[in-house]
């Protein structure tokens, strides 16, 4: 289990729900609504690694995101343990 | 493989899956099943009513967020001891009263299916997207339907949908923490 740092969490659609928005790698920003459980004290959401390409990290997000991506690749630098 | 009642009982004993409130009725079981019940949170759709404008969402537009259109387009409910109405042609979001959560190890992921006796007066509870892939937690998303010509009104706390649950082959991925990525067969 790895945390990445989030640029907003928000309340969800209902409240056991959270909105969470991350940057990836190339600037996009992802939004996905997870559960309260999965976005730590400090407002990180917690993730799966799946891999590095250099200074990229391939990671699962828990849900799906909005724009339908389970797997995004972030820089290294928002990856936290 | 689809896990029998016995046998989810028994995930459920060693932590394999987690659901809270654990259901307390032997009756939220059926041989391969698993009833969950209704909260009392919805959300509500709305529609444009001005004539001329037409209301057109796409998810592929780059900067698309779903929480601001939901936000803007939707509206929180809570249902009351009175129930709630769905009206023919409407969709509505709900959610499971219990929190679920699969453990990544766990070798099990569920399928989130409708009851017959909802179905058979019209009532969808998902739009095809029943999967609930190991490592979920929270409560399930339902997206009621109302495909029939009845107004159908549902109670917080009823059975509303059932969840399968299925062996897996093998761990995720995640579940390693990534450490086959990249390796090809040699």
């Amino acid at each position: 289990m790895i945390t990445l740092s989030t640029n907003s969490v928000v309340d969800g659609l209902m409240p056991a729900e959270k909105i969470a928005r991350i940057e990836v790698a190339g600037g996009e920003i992802e939004e996905v609504s997870v559960s309260a459980k999965d976005i730590s004290p400090d407002n990180r959401l917690m993730a799966s690694e799946i891999g590095r390409q250099g200074e990229r990290v391939l990671v699962e997000l828990p849900r799906e995101s909005a724009s339908g991506r389970w797997r995004v690749w972030v820089n290294a630098t928002v990856v936290g343990a | 493989m689809v896990l029998t009642d016995r046998e989810i009982q028994s995930a459920i004993e060693n932590g394999q899956i987690k659901i809270e409130p654990v259901p307390a009725d032997p009756a939220a079981y059926s041989s391969t099943s698993l009833d969950l019940t209704l909260s009392k949170f919805l959300r509500v759709w709305k529609t444009t009513t001005v004539t001329g404008v037409d209301q057109i969402v796409c998810p592929a537009t780059k900067g698309y967020s779903f929480h601001e259109f939901s936000q803007a387009y939707s509206d929180p409910r809570e249902i009351g001891t009175e129930g709630y109405v769905l009206e023919p042609g409407s969709f509505v979001l709900g959610w499971t009263e219990e929190t679920l959560e699969l453990p990544k190890h766990a070798r099990l992921a569920a399928r989130v299916e409708g009851k017959s006796s909802l179905a058979r007066l019209g009532i969808g509870i998902h739009i095809t997207a029943p999967t609930i892939h190991a490592g979920f937690k929270g409560p399930i998303q339902l997206e009621f339907c109302n495909h029939g010509k009845l107004r159908v009104k549902v109670v917080s706390g009823m059975p509303v949908c059932q969840l399968i649950f299925e062996q897996t082959l093998g761990t995720p991925e995640m579940g390693y923490r990534g450490q086959f990525f990249g390796q090809t067969k040699s």
